[in-house]
């Protein structure tokens, strides 16, 4: 039977980007491919712009994710103020024509220190899940050559190099991951048969999205059937360029007694 | 070398205020554990710390040097490889690049402020060129402005040009949404303005009237920093990454955002503050306030729930990091020991 490498997500806030141009800047309601990728790409000190590993953590990887709860949308109104490239330049110009030294402000503090009418302020608007509860499962694909053997990817993931987030980096987690391997016929039933430690510090949340989880997917699998397929556009094509491609997600509603499976005993 | 992660939480009680507030003007919220909060965001606070006096107070010459004398700092090194003639010329040509010289050839007229990456950036090219013995190219004098490095602010919070990708910097320091650990209900002021030279003759009303939301709360923070990170980000000075995080920590306890700060006054410092070094998962403390401290000692309740999941977590996971804290009801710990711990390796 094939292992999966299990682990939960939670924190107060969570947000998975989807396609955004602009100020909006929407997230989905469950975790994307792409961030999921990222918090174990971080965990095992994979730089963004390190794109042979990026390339065989994408084709190698499965994923699947368990809605548990999907909470509540926040949508943050977000202002951010700085000198606009308009401003710089004219900056720039003014500098040249005194013969005076440019540079682009290299500090917060510089960047403020234009007249303040001047600044810009930029606006965006961002949304966030709360209250909101997942587990992931990842696997090695058929034929796959990673440089990591899946019991090396939860060990990271208990000492990560850089530091995991929800999506974005002001949305810490709030419980470990508590990433495990477990052996199933298929990664639905490997989240099923996953154990957390933090059920019981979580049991409000869990509560709140009694009888509303569901599960999604990626590849063929006997015995799951898709009640529908969707298109995400959260495959990674270059983490250093931000360009993401699209890729089919099957789903499902998902409501089942737990059954505990093979469950590999927890070391250290 | 596994790394080092830094774990900042702290509790900061809020007198009636709107600290930070979204485009109706009203306090910002959250729900958590099912229950309204109040929130402030990880951009508030960050722009309030590292805007902050304390901030600035402990770092100022890391968010850059300001000087004249570009010619003169890299003249020695040149005229070993190149001969006091050529050496001043190369030197002049090298201090241009930050401005028009002056008579000797040596001084910008006026006072240029780079960061601490361009210093050194303008030094090794001395270097290169005394070795190589030959002038400086177009392309090496203009590669020698733009960088960021060694700028304590962008070190710790980070910075994406999307046009200037090789200007990014990936930022060593997550700040999380401060949540209140209690429920919160946002307040109306009713509020009236008078019109000094209008007389009760002509009508008795005011000249403006508005209403204003506020709340107060206590506030949990959570800030996580990557010390590997950071020392990578300074070019590997552990003396700045030190001086970095004491000034972080510094700003965190003792400055509040700026959001009304003149209609409220709601200066406040953490009373509670809890740090943490070692190289497990990082995780927030926030899953303690789930349920929401109730009572009328919110503080001390606040804390104690604290304690309690950090203690649960550490019980079922092991792996516990090495801790330091304060308790400013409980009369334990101080500012200074707590930022004598949060900074050394």
């Amino acid at each position: 039977m094939p292992s999966f490498l299990c682990f939960r997500l939670h924190g107060p806030l969570a947000s998975w980007g989807e396609i955004a141009v602009g100020e909006r800047r929407p997230s989905a309601p469950h975790p994307s491919r792409s961030a999921v990728l990222g918090i174990l790409a971080a965990a095992l000190g994979v730089r963004r712009d390190d794109s042979d590993a990026w390339g065989s953590l994408d084709a190698g990887i499965g994923f699947a994710s368990r809605t548990e709860a999907p909470g509540q949308l926040l949508v943050d109104f977000h202002t951010a103020q700085g000198p606009g490239e308009k401003l710089l330049r004219a900056d720039e110009r003014e500098a040249r024509k005194r013969k005076a030294p440019w540079h682009r402000p290299a500090t917060r503090k510089e960047e403020l220190a234009f007249a303040r009418a001047d600044l810009d302020t930029l606006l965006s608007s961002r949304q966030y899940r709360l209250d909101a509860l997942w587990t992931v499962a990842l696997w090695a694909k058929e034929g796959a050559a990673l440089p990591w053997s899946i019991d090396a990817m939860r060990d990271a993931l208990r000492r990560p190099t850089f530091v995991p987030y929800l999506g974005r980096k002001s949305c810490p987690l709030d419980v470990p991951l508590e990433p495990q391997v477990v052996e199933a016929p298929d990664p639905v039933t490997a989240i099923a048969s996953a154990g957390f430690g933090t059920d019981e510090l979580l049991a409000m949340v869990i509560a709140g999205g009694r009888g509303s989880a569901t599960v999604q997917w990626e590849g063929a699998w006997p015995g799951l059937a898709p009640e529908q397929t969707v298109r995400r556009r959260d495959r990674v094509l270059s983490r250093s360029r931000w360009q993401f491609t699209e890729r089919e997600e099957h789903q499902k509603a998902w409501s089942a007694a737990p059954e505990k499976g093979n469950h590999v005993p927890e070391q250290g | 070398m596994p790394t080092t992660f830094v774990q900042l939480h702290f509790l900061t009680p809020y007198a009636p205020s709107n600290l930070n507030r979204d485009d109706l003007g009203r306090p910002k919220t959250a729900l958590f554990g099912g229950s309204q909060r109040l929130r402030v965001s990880s951009q508030s606070l960050k722009r309030a710390w590292r805007t902050s006096d304390a901030f600035a107070a402990e770092l100022s010459e890391h968010l850059g040097i300001r000087t004249k004398r570009f010619g003169e700092l890299v003249l020695p090194v040149l005229t070993r490889g190149l001969g006091e003639k050529q050496a001043s010329k190369v030197a002049s040509q090298l201090a241009e690049v930050f401005g028009a010289v002056k008579d000797s050839g040596l001084r910008t007229e006026q006072l240029a402020h780079i960061s601490p990456d361009e210093k050194r950036e303008l030094e090794s090219l001395a270097a290169k060129l005394a070795e190589e013995k030959r002038a400086p190219t177009e392309e090496e004098l203009e590669g020698l402005l733009g960088l960021s490095g060694g700028a304590a602010d962008i070190a710790l919070f980070g910075r994406m040009l999307a046009a200037k990708a090789k200007f990014n910097v990936e930022a060593a320091c997550q700040v999380a949404h401060a949540l209140s650990i209690h429920k919160v209900a946002l307040e109306d002021d009713y509020f009236t303005a008078v019109d000094d030279l209008k007389g009760a003759e002509e009508d008795a009303g005011a000249g403006h009237v508005g209403t204003q939301e506020f709340a107060s709360a206590v506030l949990y923070h959570y800030v996580c920093i990557d010390r590997n990170l950071l020392s990578e980000n300074f070019g590997g000075d552990e003396a700045l990454v030190t001086r970095t995080l004491r000034a972080l920590g510094e700003a965190c306890l003792t400055v509040a955002p700026n959001g009304k700060q003149n209609s409220f006054a709601a200066r406040s410092r953490a009373h509670f503050a809890l740090a943490e070094k070692g190289p497990a998962q990082p995780r927030s403390l926030a899953s303690a306030f789930l349920r929401p401290v109730t009572g009328d000692d919110l503080l001390a309740s606040g804390v104690a729930a604290l304690q309690q999941t950090r203690a649960q977590l550490d019980r079922v996971y092991g792996d516990a990091a090495s801790s330091c804290s304060f308790d400013v009801a409980a009369g334990e710990g101080t500012k200074s020991a707590l930022l004598d711990f949060l900074s050394t390796p």
